[in-house]
């Protein structure tokens, strides 16, 4: 069996998107906009303006999906513009960028920094940030022991279906239900709550 | 369905199955909530930054106002085919050798039938048979045959 990959995934919805199918850019935009958000705090530490200039990037990107052929991941080409929108922002404002060469290796690729970057919130968003992770993270310590394994290892560890397959020794059918199952508890406890934060109906 | 959603945020679903999940999503709008309510869980629990909730809200609305991009075919829907055409280059190519050494005993092994054949032409002597073989000579398209036709002896009409 061929091994799909995130980044295989990524690219068909580009292609969908390149296509017309503005559904699967937004699908790409849920994904990774608060990756983006969290490269964008190494740069700007106003949360307002992380946020417009989030939203900016991925306007930007969506204009030059044309111009994107898939010969780097699609975060690394968004990240690229995500770093160069702050730029522009921050030249803008006349101050000036910092940090930028951590983003990038000898090649000249954007790095997937998000992971080292350490967590901004500001006051108005830390309250509901906090209950978010408190009830994320109190769900899953609920969870059956088989759910709880099967979504730490695929969510705080990476690991393929294969690969959890393999350590739980059941086989990836199974895994993938545990992990459907396991998002499934968690999103139950967790939509009312969201429902109350953002009253955001749409996504 | 929804399984299968869970499977496409974890990059482990099959392309074939992605444009059926994605016109569902057009019918069901409730998949679109459990993937935003799937990855913020992700993002809490890999503790990335949480965005304010309009933030999707607001996005939507840009981008329903941006025209529509139409640029199909820039990207090559290839990174699994190419993983695929490795493997089925080999066994093609495997299977040309296969082919070839197959036929090649086939060859040697057909030389005792060609024996065989050359009993079948002494029969041709009967003249039914000869027209019967001129005949079908000229059903192949073989333009030399039609000169055998024409110098044949037919004795029997009824064949032509």
């Amino acid at each position: 069996m061929i091994q799909r990959t995130d980044r295989d995934i990524d690219q068909e919805l580009v292609v969908r998107a390149q296509a017309g199918d503005k559904r699967a850019f937004e699908l790409l935009v849920v994904k990774y906009q608060r990756r983006v958000a969290r490269l964008l705090s190494r740069l700007i530490r106003d949360q307002n303006e992380i946020e417009d200039v989030s939203q900016e990037s991925f306007i930007k990107a969506y204009r030059a999906l044309p111009s994107f052929r898939g010969e780097s991941a699609f975060y690394t080409w968004l990240y690229r513009i995500a770093i160069n929108t702050a730029k522009n922002h921050l030249s803008t404002l006349g101050r000036r960028p910092q940090l930028l060469a951590d983003f990038e290796d000898e090649d000249g690729d954007v790095l997937d920094a998000t992971v080292q970057i350490p967590d901004y919130h500001t006051p108005e968003t830390e309250l509901s940030n906090r209950q978010i992770v408190s009830t994320v993270n109190a769900v899953v310590d609920e969870l059956p022991s088989e759910l709880r394994t099967a979504i730490t290892l695929r969510e705080m560890d990476g690991l393929s279906y294969e690969e959890i397959a393999a350590l739980m020794n059941c086989p990836i059918g199974t895994v993938r239900s545990r992990i459907f199952r396991a998002r499934e508890a968690i999103a139950t406890k967790l939509r009312p709550l969201l429902d109350v934060i953002g009253k955001d109906k749409r996504w | 369905m929804k399984e299968k959603l869970s499977a496409l945020m974890d990059g482990e679903l099959a392309t074939s199955e992605l444009d059926a999940l994605m016109a569902e999503m057009r019918r069901n709008p409730e998949l679109i909530h459990d993937w935003q309510c799937w990855h913020q869980a992700s993002d809490s629990l890999q503790e990335h930054p949480l965005l304010s909730p309009q933030f999707m809200t607001r996005f939507s609305a840009r981008l329903a106002a941006e025209p529509t991009v139409v640029a199909p075919q820039r990207l090559k829907r290839s990174s699994v085919i190419k993983k695929l055409l490795v493997p089925l280059t080999a066994v093609a190519s495997i299977a040309f050798v296969g082919v070839a050494v197959w036929q090649s005993n086939a060859t040697f092994n057909a030389q005792p039938a060609m024996v065989a054949v050359q009993s079948v032409k002494v029969s041709n002597k009967v003249p039914a048979v000869r027209a019967y073989l001129a005949a079908h000579s000229q059903e192949s398209g073989n333009v030399l045959a039609e000169r055998d036709i024409v110098y044949a002896d037919f004795g029997v009409e009824s064949v032509r």
